[in-house]
């Protein structure tokens, strides 16, 4: 899956920003979410499905197809298919510790339902026409369509007689909006205390969750034209600065919910660095050099992947960040001791995950400037000698430069520099997970922190020319 | 010096040291019989010892020990360097790892000492030295009270009886129990005398501790002493003699070992966990080293350092592996069958406990004799107390302490129960083929790298006895079968793979070629220099730095090897080879 991930972000380095055009008025739209949906009906996609509609066959930019491109290309519309799989089966079994592989019923079980569905699948009311089999369709992103579906092709709904928050109170969501999508794919690709994925789910054979919202919107196929401030030359990095917020936002709350509930075991091993405990031994070892003094040998070190990024950015004067980069410090302290204090995670994870949720609204309205990225690509840089040698820091310093680095190049107005592409492109090949003919890994089997300083140095001598 | 006068300066020396020396006053000092001499009396060190122990001499034949011991120990026995070791430079990183000084390995609270050396403040003798390792008295007892009697009236102290000897302070170490459970308060870990690895050790270099299985590691000293069959002494001795020494059981001696041995190892990890769980009583100096980290400075409860002392007891590669598809992790349904009794199933994700030699105790308890009559009789009361502790680990990562403790304690008894058992001693040659039968009958389940290992070293054992018994029709067949088992998890027949060994002995001949000032191409010519030099320069000889490097690197060939195998370890594969070599047994 990281695999995946990062593959098809290569792909998006190199396609970023090629589009500029003039920097558009601020998204006036806010973030908030409605906060009950419960008592409206989710009704299927079938409904969304009229070739009339949105199930056409081709058109202007995809207008009226949308159903249809998401069918034949979205992953999402195949989320339920992978729960009749064997896979699914023999992870299931293993979970809920079940006798026989024909005993299990991913396809039935309300953990995995509640994301290869529908969020929250068995607390929602769904009409006779909703089948499980859809996926993730249109309505998990858009919100249920009971109310909405009748209205929502009429003149008025389009020409602004209708405003946006009616159309919220009729439970469609404002996916025009950036703080809305991220807050649509956190709910299952971060997890919430209803439906997350837990260490027992991956050992059983869950593909690790690490969400990075810039790179997974840029590389969902788009069922949907981009309007307004969407289309700026500056998209991709406030995508990328939001999606951390919203991102690392989850992340905290889950990491709270998993040390406030005395049901949930704990040490809950999923909110540890998969790959500090999870690498074949070997000697010599390079991991000894990492050790550093305030910590001792053989801690279980605390997962990096949903704070690297804005501890990173934290310290200097980013504009509109919350400063959140000292709790975050300390919320890292605390973890990484001998026995994490369940209680004092709890509070901290709670208040920062408020103080950031706080800093949310208006965060994606002011447009970038070049000098502006060039000086953020410059801090992030000073980081990666450190980042280097954790797997997550480097992966997400990466991810962040590749959405920066041609960002930058764009709004200077200069034309895509290949140097860059190669050396993002470098920087990827130290970071990657190696397959083979007859195995895959899903760790950084190869991960050497000499080889990824040595690609940031060359990425950095690049950015610099 | 020629050999001539190196031998005659030895002799001399002997002579000396018996008549003028060292020696005489030990002879006469026979005090007040101390309680527990073991605990009270005073270790004379090596240094006493390699007059008589170094080589033998023309009045003075092997009848009963080699007389090449202190040769073999100091050249070849990795316990001769236990010490030099904590002075070698993966040992100085670990000091700064562990305590933010390359010496902190070598202070007492760092718990090092204990298994690296003989640390008794206090109990030094004449010729003790702690830069001697793990010397003479470490094993054989602490020699202020036997050295005199056992040099001196040796038809007499033969004679003796071992609980005789033990009031002197000898250590009966031809007891298999006695034996085992000296070894494996090291090998395994004893809380009480402060013998305990941590993660935090492992993670700051040590290598990860082989699973102990007694009779192999005997085999690979080198072994320094005749098996009884071949003791001469005994040959000819009266048959109340020979079985003070065990001679009926003489043919089957080590695969005797290997069982009782096995089932006194499980017991003492057992044990070590129960302690180690114990966070609410115990010598916190002693039972968890973890807190003398300066890193933990202000952590007094043990039970705050839970997880990472539980780590310590944690099978190294159910964590640490890389995420392969696909991959046979997630295909194992159940721990290895123990009793053939059902075992709950793993829960996913947690990591798992550290306990290699338990499948021993079960062989064990399976071979119990007579005539391997009820193989698996009566497991049901420790297969209780062992799911009882699986549960307990499983709650959540690691487990609570108490629940760990109290089940880890109850099976501990129960194999300590079963260990003593008399049946458990009455196995004959003829019955080696069955139990080897037994040996390699697959287990439901997967099992881990050490309890693989651990399955093949007892085989590797009995099959060579029977072999040597000469009743084996194909032991021949299924000596390569067992070879290349043993080899894909890294058992070797000198400890080290053989180039290694040689390259070890080789280093260390070096410098005792460089010490005596010329070359040393025979076992005499070795033993010559050793005898006729002081023990002072000799010891500085085998602690070079430059020595130490090279045993540093030996040492990382051989665990880069063995690390490299256990990531590559398949149970699938090692239940294949298993099934081969049962194949090629006689059915029972």
């Amino acid at each position: 899956m990281i695999i995946g991930l990062l593959a098809g972000l290569a792909g998006q380095v190199f396609s970023r920003g090629q589009e500029p055009e003039p920097a558009g008025a601020a998204n006036p739209a806010a973030a908030a979410q409605p906060t009950s949906m419960t008592l409206l009906a989710y009704i299927g996609s079938a409904s969304c499905a009229a070739s009339a509609c949105h199930g056409g066959t081709g058109g202007q930019n995809g207008i009226g197809s949308e159903f249809t491109l998401v069918a034949g290309n979205d992953p999402h519309a195949g989320a339920y298919n992978v729960l009749t799989d064997e896979p699914a089966r023999r992870m299931v079994r293993l979970y809920r510790g079940l006798k026989a592989v024909g005993d299990a019923r991913p396809d039935q079980d309300s953990l995995c339902l509640a994301c290869h569905v529908l969020p929250g699948f068995e607390t929602r009311r769904r009409t006779e026409s909703f089948t499980a089999s859809e996926g993730v369709g249109c309505e998990a992103c858009h919100g249920p369509a009971e109310k909405w579906l009748a209205v929502h092709h009429l003149p008025e709904w389009k020409n602004g007689k209708i405003s946006p928050a009616e159309k919220r109170s009729l439970g469609m969501l404002p996916t025009r909006e950036l703080a809305s999508r991220a807050h649509g794919c956190v709910g299952c690709h971060v997890g919430t205390p209803q439906a997350a994925v837990d260490h027992e789910l991956l050992a059983a054979g869950h593909p690790r969750l690490a969400f990075e919202f810039g790179a997974y919107h840029a590389n969902l196929p788009k069922h949907w034209r981009e309007t307004g401030p969407n289309t700026n030359p500056d998209f991709e990095v406030r995508a990328w600065l939001l999606g951390q917020v919203v991102t690392t936002t989850t992340a905290l709350e889950l990491l709270a919910h998993r040390t406030k509930a005395t049901a949930q075991p704990w040490p809950e091993l999923a909110e540890f660095n998969c790959f500090a405990c999870h690498h074949d031994l070997a000697a010599p070892s390079w991991r000894r050099a990492r050790i550093n003094l305030g910590s001792f040998p053989g801690a279980i070190l605390p997962a990096e992947w949903y704070t690297a990024p804005l501890r990173m950015l934290a310290g200097g004067r980013r504009r509109s960040l919350p400063a959140i980069g000292e709790t975050l410090e300390t919320l890292h302290g605390l973890l990484a001791r001998p026995s994490p204090d369940r209680s004092a995670i709890a509070a901290r994870a709670g208040a920062a995950a408020t103080q950031l949720a706080a800093a949310l609204p208006g965060l994606d309205t002011v447009p970038f400037r070049s000098d502006e990225l060039h000086e953020l690509i410059a801090a992030l840089l000073k980081q990666a000698p450190a980042a280097a040698t954790n797997w997550d820091q480097a992966a997400q310093l990466y991810l962040a430069l590749a959405a920066l680095a041609p960002t930058r190049t764009a709004l200077a107005g200069a034309s895509r520099d290949p140097k860059v592409a190669a050396a993002l492109r470098e920087v990827f090949t130290a970071l990657d997970f190696p397959s083979g003919n007859s195995v895959r890994y899903n760790s950084p089997q190869q991960f050497r922190p000499d080889s990824v300083r040595q690609a940031f140095d060359r990425l950095r001598t690049v950015l610099e020319q | 010096m020629t050999v001539r006068t190196a031998l005659r300066r030895a002799l001399w020396l002997a002579i000396r040291g018996a008549i003028f020396g060292t020696l005489l006053p030990f002879a006469s000092r026979v005090a007040a019989q101390p309680t527990d001499p073991f605990a009270a009396n005073r270790f004379y060190g090596a240094g006493t010892c390699k007059q008589c122990h170094t080589m033998p001499m023309a009045n003075n034949k092997p009848d009963f020990v080699k007389l090449n011991e202190y040769t073999v120990w100091r050249t070849q026995d990795h316990h001769s360097s236990a010490y030099a070791m904590l002075e070698s430079p993966r040992s100085q990183e670990m000091g700064r790892l562990l305590g933010s000084d390359p010496k902190f390995v070598l202070r007492p609270e760092a718990g090092c000492l204990h298994c690296h050396s003989m640390h008794f403040p206090g109990r030094e003798g004449d010729q003790f030295s702690l830069k001697d390792g793990i010397s003479c008295d470490g094993c054989h007892g602490p020699s202020e009270q036997w050295i005199g009697p056992h040099a001196f009236d040796k038809t007499n102290w033969r004679k003796l009886s071992d609980e005789a000897k033990e009031q002197k302070g000898m250590r009966a170490l031809r007891d298999p129990r006695k034996k085992t459970a000296l070894c494996a308060s090291c090998h395994v870990g004893s809380a009480a005398e402060g013998k305990v690895i941590t993660h935090a050790m492992y993670a700051a270099g040590h290598p990860p501790l082989p699973p102990f299985e007694v009779a192999t590691f005997c085999q690979n000293l080198p072994k320094h002493w005749y098996s009884t069959k071949d003791v001469h002494y005994l040959k000819q001795a009266p048959p109340e003699i020979q079985e003070r020494y065990h001679w009926s059981q003489a043919p089957i001696e080590e695969t005797r070992l290997a069982l009782i041995g096995g089932a006194i190892t499980a017991a003492t990890e057992m044990e070590l966990l129960a302690d180690r769980a114990n966070v609410r009583d115990g010598d916190r100096k002693q039972v968890w080293p973890e807190l003398a980290m300066p890193a933990l400075k202000g952590i007094t409860d043990a039970g705050v350092l839970w997880p990472q002392i539980a780590m310590g007891h944690s099978d190294c590669a159910s964590c640490h592996h890389d995420l392969r598809t696909p991959t046979w992790r997630q295909e194992r349904r159940s721990r290895v069958a123990v009793g053939g009794a059902p075992l709950p199933p793993l829960r996913p994700g947690r990591p798992q406990l550290d306990l290699p030699s338990l499948i021993l105790a079960d062989l064990g308890r399976r071979s119990g004799g007579p005539a391997l009559q009820a193989p698996n009789a009566a497991p049901a009361e420790w297969l209780g107390d062992l799911e009882r502790l699986y549960r307990a680990w499983d709650e959540r990562p690691f487990g609570p302490p108490e629940g760990v403790r109290s089940a880890a304690q109850a099976v501990a008894a129960r194999i300590r129960a079963a260990a003593g058992a008399k049946p458990f001693d009455q196995l004959t040659v003829a019955e080696l083929p069955r139990l080897l039968q037994r040996l390699a009958a697959v287990d439901t389940g997967n099992p881990d790298f050490a309890t693989a290992r651990q399955t093949v070293a007892v085989l590797q054992v009995a099959a060579t006895e029977w072999a040597t018994a000469g009743r084996a029709g194909n032991a021949e067949n299924i000596r390569p079968a067992l070879q290349a088992l043993a080899a894909a998890v890294n058992l070797h027949g000198a400890g080290l793979p053989d180039e290694l060994a040689q390259q070890r002995f080789g280093a260390a001949l070096a410098q005792l070629e460089k010490l005596s000032g010329r070359k040393l191409g025979s076992e005499n010519q070795l033993a010559v220099a050793l005898l006729s030099a002081d023990v002072e320069p000799l010891r500085e000889a085998l602690s070079v730095p430059e020595l130490l490097e090279a045993f540093d690197k030996i040492r990382d060939t051989a665990l880069a090897q063995g690390l490299q195998q256990l990531g590559a370890y398949d149970p699938t594969a090692f239940k294949a080879g298993l099934e081969r070599v049962a194949s090629m047994l006689p059915k029972e």
